[in-house]
């Protein structure tokens, strides 16, 4: 990965794609790589849909190699959800090909002179750039099967559905899996809308010819690697529980504990769970001829993914995912899997955030537009979203804008981007990430990597609140971290248990790049991306006001635990002081 | 809970385990015989070494809140012991008995109380999830457990609708029955509880 892509959409009338050096970008990765380029070259206070804002999408530092579970996709910008920086990933194969074509980076730039829709084809010969407006508000999947018609099925996709050419902000940049089904997306922060308002609808890649990425010390590289499997094959989490039954087996822990949001975050428990559990997802899936066990991308040894199909046998969508579920099911009050499962299949398609889309709905379902647990009703309005009409224009933009639009108080946003399926009144750990996390309600960002190593957990005492704000702290830097790899988030638990597996990670790194990191280096390397994050959000206007939750959270209590957040603001103010 | 005196006993293969997942995770009824703690109660009930237990078992529930030591904790009668494996993802990092992330959750980790001076009787609610259901489902069932009419009739029906496959004997009361002549309606309606005991093959 030896140069970055810098393809310029305008304002000169025909598009160029120039390679350039990394120069200042050498040795960044993932989130690394795309919150330094959005951080040195983004104006913060830029229009995110103006021609200033750039997508950057990058694979990790692993991605291309033969080491495992270096999947991972990073796309970055100015966020038009949040108005901050945004990172978010995907799986599916775009990181492992992106980086066989020796690219660190692609980078959108500019806007196009006119409402031309572009995409771009690369392979070993180069970069070419392919106006073609018969494109034009395709679903991912239709978008998909052009591609295959005109390239083969050797190819792999990064595309926008509709959504991301209206540039609503829930918009998701998606990318194909094994299969060639556009199912992996970058979901986050309207990611999608930003790659729509460059014209561009997609990026085919195709890597055939290239070989993998050659390590510096192969055998080293290989040994640990070998390590690193055997860590994550052995680890009960990543061996056993996800394999099984995927993501979604938090459905009936969270429900148990009382944290899992019901009908808009009203209460923390859902009669309808066990039916909508991952338990009762993987046996539907294994009856019907689809797969509960599934790999997203090569090299992926975990495979919490799956395939749906429908109850004739024919593929619907991917095995829906654990905060899918919830935002579609729960939080919805929707306990039917394949009316979870339909809107997964367009949430996909059409290219939006299923996170969001499930939050927005249930706002939606508050402000009276349908009832909690009208699955049909659901269905019809995500379908608004894709058809683009004033309603669909309204949800697709997220549920702080629905909230504001039907005068909605109960409206669950951090930074104005939907919270996932956690209620921080019940976990309040995870709303002190939610509320300070540089990228809005994020459950991804303060992920954990092995507490000994890297000082994360130590004496906390779990009856008690404090030591949460440095918890959280130490996570967000590891989980920034793991993020510049390309490595698959899941990997976490297993370095958690077991610190020869996350030696191992270090030494696939310093065996492919000829290193000697440290553990605490990775610390530094997290650190560093998160005050590139917060310098970029302060500049764009962001203060302690935005580190915040809704104040419902703690005013209202949730049942059945009847609790309340208790975090002081003063402490959540704490967490980046380092 | 009323008894109906219409008590299954199933003989079926292991590989149907799936049927009853339902059960696992609405919730089954075992009665207490006695003060003791939830590490007691699973190696004693199903036999199980302790060394087991803790591996198998990284993440409970009792009456909805977390608890941090199996061992510590004393069950009572109207509790619901949730049992599963350990989760992935920060949430699941963080529910984790013991785990170094419980501090994120303290507003719902178990407290434990003084301990009551008397014997205690009655039902205790158990839910198995995920892996846990294969460790410990079978073991339990064998044993007989306490489920309502309602998920007995869902059970059934649901192997009627795959035409009993897998399923070598059914007795009701202690008489076998074919359940292929069986007449549904004569299976009681509304509520109540029976014992359904499994011997899978």
């Amino acid at each position: 990965m030896e140069k970055i892509l810098r393809i310029m959409m305008g304002p000169e009338d025909k598009p160029q794609a120039i390679d350039a050096p990394l120069g200042d970008y050498a040795g960044s990765g993932g989130r690394a790589m795309t919150s330094a380029i959005v951080a040195k070259e983004v104006p913060p206070l830029c229009h995110p849909l103006g021609a200033e804002n750039k997508l950057v999408i990058a694979p990790g530092l692993l991605s291309g190699t033969t080491g495992a579970m270096s999947g991972r996709l990073s796309v970055g910008c100015k966020s038009p959800l949040t108005g901050g920086i945004k990172e978010a990933n995907a799986g599916g194969q775009g990181a492992q090909v992106l980086a066989r074509l020796g690219y660190a980076a692609i980078v959108l730039e500019g806007k196009p002179a006119d409402d031309t829709l572009y995409f771009l084809y690369i392979n070993k010969d180069g970069v070419k750039i392919i106006p073609d407006n018969g494109l034009r508000y395709l679903g991912n999947y239709d978008l998909v099967d052009r591609m295959k018609e005109r390239y083969g099925d050797k190819i792999t996709v990064i595309s926008i559905g509709p959504a991301g050419e209206r540039k609503m902000s829930a918009a998701s940049v998606a990318v194909t899996d094994m299969e060639l089904r556009p199912t992996r997306h970058a979901g986050r922060g309207g990611v999608g809308a930003v790659m729509g308002s460059k014209g561009v609808k997609a990026i085919v890649l195709d890597d055939t010819g290239l070989r993998m990425r050659p390590p510096k010390d192969p055998e080293k590289f290989k040994e640990a690697n070998q390590t690193f499997v055997a860590g994550l094959k052995k680890h009960p989490v990543t061996g056993e529980g996800l394999p099984a039954y995927g993501t979604n087996v938090l459905t009936n822990v969270l429900n148990e504990a009382g944290g899992y949001p019901t009908y808009n975050f009203k209460q923390g428990r859902f009669d309808g769970a066990a039916k909508i559990s991952g338990e009762a997802q993987a046996g539907l899936e294994t009856k019907r001829g689809g797969l509960a066990t599934h790999g997203c991308h090569r090299g992926c040894v975990i495979r919490c993914s799956g395939v749906y199909h429908d109850k004739d046998g024919h593929y619907l969508t991917k095995q829906p995912e654990y905060e899918t579920v919830w935002a579609h099911g729960g939080n919805c009050g929707i306990d039917d899997l394949d009316t979870i499962a339909q809107l997964d299949f367009l949430d996909d398609n059409y290219g939006v955030d299923t996170i969001e889309m499930g939050a927005t709905i249930g706002v939606a379902m508050e402000a009276g537009l349908l009832k909690f647990g009208d699955g049909p009703g659901a269905i019809n309005l995500v379908k608004e979203v894709g058809q683009g009409t004033h309603l669909g224009r309204i949800l697709g933009n997220g549920a702080a804008v629905t909230g504001k639009v039907f005068g909605v108080e109960h409206v669950p946003v951090v930074k104005g981007q939907a919270m996932p399926a956690y209620d921080p009144r019940a976990v309040q750990g995870i709303g002190v990430t939610y509320a300070t996390s540089t990228m809005g309600a994020d459950h991804t960002a303060g992920y954990a990597v092995t507490a000994n190593i890297l000082g994360v957990g130590g004496q906390v005492d779990p009856l008690k609140p404090e030591g949460q704000i440095e918890l959280s702290r130490n996570l967000q830097i590891a989980t920034a971290a793991v993020d510049a790899t390309g490595m698959c988030l899941f990997i976490a638990f297993a370095v958690l248990d077991q610190p020869e597996t996350f030696q191992a990670l270090i030494d696939m790194i310093n065996a492919f790049y000829g290193l000697n990191l440290t553990a605490n280096d990775v610390v530094e390397l997290g650190k560093s991306i998160l005050k590139a994050e917060r310098d970029f959000n302060q500049k764009a206007g962001f203060s302690a006001k935005q580190d915040r939750l809704p104040r419902f959270f703690q005013t209202e209590k949730l049942a059945p635990h009847q609790v309340v957040f208790e975090v002081k603001d003063e402490d959540l103010d704490t967490v980046f002081n380092w | 809970m009323t008894s109906v005196k219409m008590d299954p006993q199933l003989s079926i293969k292991t590989a149907r385990l799936i049927a009853f997942f339902p059960i696992f995770q609405q919730g089954f009824s075992v009665p207490i015989q006695k003060k003791q703690t939830i590490l007691d109660f699973l190696c004693e009930t199903n036999g199980l070494n302790p060394k087991v237990v803790y591996r198998q078992i990284q993440t409970l529930f009792l009456t909805g809140k977390a608890v941090d030591e199996m061992s510590g904790t004393l069950i009572k009668p109207g509790d619901t012991l949730a049992l599963s494996a350990a989760l992935p993802g920060l949430a699941g990092a963080t529910m984790r008995s013991g785990g170094l992330l419980a501090g994120f959750r303290c507003a719902i980790t178990h407290r434990e109380g003084p301990a009551p001076s008397t014997l205690a009787k009655g039902l205790l609610t158990v839910k198995l999830f995920n892996q846990v259901i294969k460790a410990l489902g079978p073991s339990f069932l064998k044993q007989g457990v306490l489920i309502t009419v309602e998920q007995v009739r869902e059970l059934l029906r649901g192997l009627a609708a795959e035409d009993w496959s897998d399923c070598s004997g059914l007795e009701i009361n202690g008489q076998p029955v074919d359940p292929r002549d069986w007449s549904w309606p004569d299976w009681p309606q509304g509520r109540g509880v029976v014992r359904l005991q499994v011997l899978f093959e």
